[in-house]
């Protein structure tokens, strides 16, 4: 990293021979000349040749000694913004990946209580349906696709099929869980990182000390600062890998957030798909009771009285198929925060890759900029705790 | 005369089970996806009635009521917001805007028509 840096041995042969021929022309002197004016001007020559390169040695390693601790510091404030930024990261993602994990948590509660009500509901429709079949003699006997055993075996298989795709939507769910719980292993390496770093700059800050001690002893002994030198060219190496480290470590976290971005993504896409169906399928089964109801309205008495208990039955799935719009309210908000982070982080990378530092990140104004996001009560309530009085909707305020 | 009632909520599924329960009592009705898309789907006829989302995508549900209450043809016609939103907020926020009622997802159909037949012109 600093190609510049000498070591103070090779000042000693110059100046050898910058002290050499002054040396030789006072012993001429002294040797030709005669009398103590020549005597006293040769010793004055013959000391001046010595004092001046002392000097000259003992500044020239006053000022490396000051170079190197100058080096020596930069590269500590270098790894300082390093473990700055890498906590503020770890931080961060801290944070969020509670949020997330918290608010997948309540879209799968959610989930699970529709999942189970429907169950409910749709297990007494088909109950209904076979009441009015035992009822109805008549039409019993006629086996056609609009006969009521027609129309039960039908709302069975329609009924059976939304049942499979709603546990498949939980299982979705976890899958996204899983990827977020993947996630907060990485923020944990991060936090081990965070410490080697602040480890490092620890070192540098020893050895910065260390320099200081040389540089007051300069001129003294060589040798010892030769060895800060070396140590301050390892340390800046040292600091150049850990920036690679932490890049490719930034870089990891992304990938890692991309795979879970697209886990939500695929897991909401097939939510809406999911209700779609639901209704398709309710609606096709409700369609073939009325045709069979209105068909055998002379034996339907019985039927009428179910086909009522029906559509009760089946304003309560109406209700709990809402909980998709929630759901994806929720999840989009997780989703939302995740390209942000994504996105702050690809950019973080390409700075580093630059090869400068990216600012720290405000752990604060991040939370506070998701919990804009936030459209639901259950969003704020899984963070603070005054607000489990939560409605849990069909309140109605007229203004 | 069967009464009109128009339908802005970005969730399909969500227009599909208001409109279901709505055309069950003899409502008719007109389905938008969001705020931008009712405004353009309005264009001066007559509606009795407005059910609007409040987080939509393009144009917001409190800046359509906004929208629609300059229009003179729909200043007087009854909204109600149907949203996951329920702080005191937001609820403010939609009564400055001229809503006449706030209902919080998910609803029961039954209420969603008292609602409806109490306010409807």
């Amino acid at each position: 990293m600093f190609p510049n840096a000498v070591s103070t041995d090779s000042h000693v042969l110059p100046l050898a021979a910058l002290m050499a021929p002054g040396a030789i022309g006072a012993l001429l002197l002294g040797i030709m000349g005669s009398g103590a004016v020549a005597l006293g001007a040769a010793v004055c020559i013959l000391l001046a040749c010595i004092a001046v390169p002392l000097w000259l040695l003992r500044r020239l390693r006053a000022d490396q000694n000051r170079i190197e601790t100058e080096r020596a510091s930069e590269c500590r404030a270098r790894l300082v913004s390093r473990e700055t930024y890498l906590l503020s990261l770890q931080q961060v993602a801290q944070a969020s990946l509670t949020r997330w994990h918290d608010h997948v948590g309540i879209s799968r509660e959610q989930t699970e209580t529709a999942v189970g009500t429907l169950v409910c509901e749709f297990s007494a429709i088909l109950e209904r349906l076979q009441d009015a079949l035992q009822q109805s003699h008549k039409s019993s006997a006629d086996a056609g696709e609009d006969s009521v055993v027609g129309v039960i075996a039908f709302a069975r298989v329609e009924l059976d099929n939304v049942m499979g795709q709603l546990n498949g939507a939980l299982a979705e769910k976890q899958g996204l869980t899983e990827a977020v719980a993947r996630l907060a292993q990485v923020t944990d390496e991060l936090m081990r990182m965070a410490s080697e770093v602040g480890e490092i700059a620890k070192q540098t800050n020893l050895l910065a000390l260390n320099a200081a001690i040389e540089a007051a002893r300069a001129g003294e002994v060589g040798r010892g600062f030769a060895v800060v030198a070396d140590e301050v060219r390892k340390l800046s190496d040292l600091s150049g890998s850990t920036g690679e480290k932490i890049r490719a470590k930034v870089a990891a976290t992304h990938s890692a957030m991309t795979e879970a971005l697209t886990a939500a993504e695929h897991m909401a896409q097939g939510d809406a798909a999911l209700v779609r169906d639901s209704e398709g399928a309710i609606g096709r089964v409700l369609q073939r009771f009325d045709q069979v109801g209105s068909a055998m309205t002379e034996t339907s008495r019985a039927l009428e009285d179910n086909s009522a208990e029906v559509q009760g039955r089946i304003e309560g799935v109406l209700v709990q198929l809402q909980f998709q719009d929630r759901v994806s309210q929720i999840l989009e908000a997780v989703r939302a925060d995740m390209t942000r982070l994504c996105e702050r982080m690809q950019e973080d990378e390409s700075t580093m890759r630059g090869g400068s530092m990216p600012n720290s990140m405000d752990v604060t104004a991040w939370i506070a900029a998701l919990e804009q996001t936030y459209t639901t009560l259950e969003q704020h309530a899984a963070h603070r705790p005054e607000m489990q009085t939560a409605s849990a909707g069909g309140d109605i305020t007229f203004f | 005369m069967s009464k009109t009632v128009l339908i802005v909520d970005d969730s399909a599924s969500l227009r599909q089970v208001v409109s279901l329960s709505l055309k069950g009592a003899g409502y008719d009705v007109i389905e938008a996806a969001d705020g931008r898309d009712a405004l353009g789907k309005l264009g001066g006829q007559k509606v009795h009635l407005i059910i609007s989302d409040v987080n939509m995508p393009n144009m917001d549900g409190i800046t359509f009521v906004r929208e629609v209450k300059k229009n003179p043809s729909y200043r007087f016609t009854p909204v109600i917001m149907l949203t996951t939103e329920a702080t005191e907020e937001k609820k403010r926020l939609g009564q400055e805007a001229g809503a006449r009622a706030w209902v919080v997802k998910p609803f029961q159909p039954q209420q969603m028509l008292a609602a409806v037949s109490k306010l409807v012109m």
